[in-house]
């Protein structure tokens, strides 16, 4: 399942895009509300589990999503061969793996394990391993499948074995050993990566590293040798007697696997803006006194803070704003962001890997299982700070298509315009030819004036930014 | 992993090399990942190997056959 986004329009309960795998257990988006209809079957695990100890511990901690049976009353009409509907609790914003930075792959990928554990431990199983049944409530992880949660039957293998390996387990690997950014290998295909293309990517001593040739050779070469089976090799190993302890032994195992590995990186020169950006005494206080007046004004619901960086500005505008998605290109930047921010338990501001010059596409079946950035909940505000010459020049969108672009998402704006004056600009030219006479702060603000009202403008002391305050047509 | 283990790792590693075979059309990429969980669940699973295998071997030399191993 994946949780709702946030078209209310719909006027009848519609099927959410993603969760058509589980038929037995469907996700339905009922305007504002998040509900899966159950087969009999589904319903029937549903009884059982949810008067199961873990399920009501990991529910209450929050690690679970909140989640109701709907009585007679209560329950609208979603098709036949549903016998019961379970209501969810919605997420803030959906996101999906290929978003997350290593640490929150990472931390996805134990918490699956924890919750798999537990559910052995009372005679309970997940029948599904992948970080899409995982959503975020700013940086605390939430499983949200619960449809996914059935009886284990004695002599039954780790069913979602494989869909851990190909999707939790590699990119954190190859992350790990090769400094492979997780969400680039991840937003290759939905399905993961494949043992033995994980294997192609690994060097020879690679294989030295804790679980790399159990997991990845020797898996591959496993499914090499039985892919043409002709006989169940689930039925095989129930009948030679396999047990629940042998496969609370290999969780546990992967569990250790995937607790010791930590992200190979470079220097990322993102990661230090914070210390080499080139404002002037006195400008980075203007700067943040403009942003916080203009958000504060507003109470915003959703706020996207466009190129976040660390997340300093996230941070200025949340207490104003009900959530805070913050929207880094650089995976390194986004982990040290998360890292930080969920020491301090942090639940307002959600940070993704996005690049917005190539956010995330609608992916799988009919492009609709996965949802483009903005369907998932377009912000009522957006922040765009020393972002505009990284897009113009760096990422050759003309000027006039990315205030088009903001103007689509119908959001009020605040918005910094850097002169080719600045050092960062004269050193993203260095080795351009100049082609960019788009990038213009006469070009940037008759655009401005086309979309938006200009409500407030603030030249700071350096004399080569410029801050803008805008509200959307049509906002009060 | 167990150092009483690797032994067990080493010789199936061995065995799968020397078994590996080309890959078929309508294959199944779950099985290996199945009959794999028998090498990473211990002592125990190592155990339920053997025996898988050594029931193959009775098939193989038409000693046993698949209803008798149902059986039992």
């Amino acid at each position: 399942m994946t949780s709702g986004s946030t078209d209310t329009r719909a006027s009848a309960p519609q099927p959410e895009g993603g969760s058509f795998r589980d038929r037995t257990a469907r996700v339905f988006l009922d305007g504002g509300r998040v509900l899966r209809g159950l087969g009999p079957r589904a319903f029937e695990a549903w009884e059982a589990y949810s008067r199961a100890e873990f399920f009501q511990r990991l529910s209450a901690s929050g690690a679970v999503v909140g989640t109701r049976c709907l009585t007679d009353r209560d329950r609208p009409n979603i098709g036949d061969g549903c016998v019961a509907v379970l209501e969810h609790d919605r997420v803030p914003f959906v996101s999906y793996p290929y978003e997350w930075s290593f640490s929150m792959l990472k931390r996805a990928a134990l918490l699956q394990l924890d919750l798999l554990l537990a559910a052995l431990a009372e005679g309970f199983t997940l029948k599904d391993a992948t970080p899409y049944n995982f959503q975020w409530r700013g940086t605390r992880v939430q499983f949200i499948d619960v449809g996914s949660i059935e009886p284990y039957r004695e002599g039954e293998p780790w069913v979602g074995y494989r869909q851990f390996c190909q999707l939790f387990l590699y990119p954190l690997l190859l992350q790990a050993a090769r400094g492979l950014p997780a969400p680039k290998l991840l937003r290759a295909g939905l399905d993961g990566i494949e043992p033995r293309f994980c294997r192609s990517l690994l060097r020879t001593r690679d294989l030295l590293r804790r679980g790399a040739l159990t997991h990845v050779w020797l898996h591959a070469l496993a499914q090499e040798r039985f892919a043409s089976t002709q006989e169940s090799s689930v039925a095989r190993l129930a009948k030679g007697g396999l047990r629940r302890s042998m496969v609370e032994r290999t969780v546990r195992g992967m569990r250790s696997v995937v607790a010791r590995l930590q992200p190979r990186r470079r220097r990322s020169a993102w990661a230090d803006y914070r210390h080499e950006h080139s404002y002037q005494a006195g400008d980075l206080e203007a700067k943040r006194g403009f942003v916080e007046r203009f958000v504060a004004a507003r109470s915003p619901g959703l706020v996207w803070d466009v190129g976040a960086n660390t997340g300093d500005f996230s941070r200025i505008v949340a207490p104003h704003a009900g959530y805070t998605v913050a929207l880094e290109q650089d995976e390194a930047t986004v982990d040290q962001m998360f890292t930080e921010l969920a020491a301090e338990g942090n639940e307002r501001i959600l940070p993704l890997v996005v690049d917005i010059t190539d956010p995330s596409p609608g992916m799988g079946w009919r492009g609709a299982e996965r949802h483009t950035l903005w369907e998932r909940g377009k912000p009522d505000l957006a922040l765009c700070l020393a972002l505009i010459h990284h897009v113009v020049i760096a990422g050759n969108v003309p000027l006039p298509e990315f205030i088009d672009w903001l103007t689509g998402l119908g959001c009020d704006l605040v918005i910094e315009f850097v002169g080719r004056d600045d050092p960062m600009v004269r050193r993203l030219l260095l080795n351009k030819r100049d082609d960019y006479t788009d990038y213009d702060q006469g070009v940037l603000e008759a655009c401005l004036g086309r979309a938006f009202a200009v409500e407030s403008r603030l030249p700071l002391a350096s004399g080569t930014r410029f801050l803008y305050g805008c509200r959307a047509e049509g906002r009060g | 992993m167990d150092r009483k283990m690797k032994p067990f790792l080493v010789a199936t590693a061995v065995a799968l090399v020397l078994a590996a075979r080309p890959a078929y059309a309508y294959l199944d990429p779950t099985a290996g990942s199945v009959m794999l969980q028998l090498l990473l669940g211990g002592v125990a699973a190592i155990a339920v190997a053997l025996k898988i295998f050594w029931h193959s071997i009775l098939r193989a030399l038409h000693l046993r056959t698949e209803a008798e191993d149902d059986e039992r």
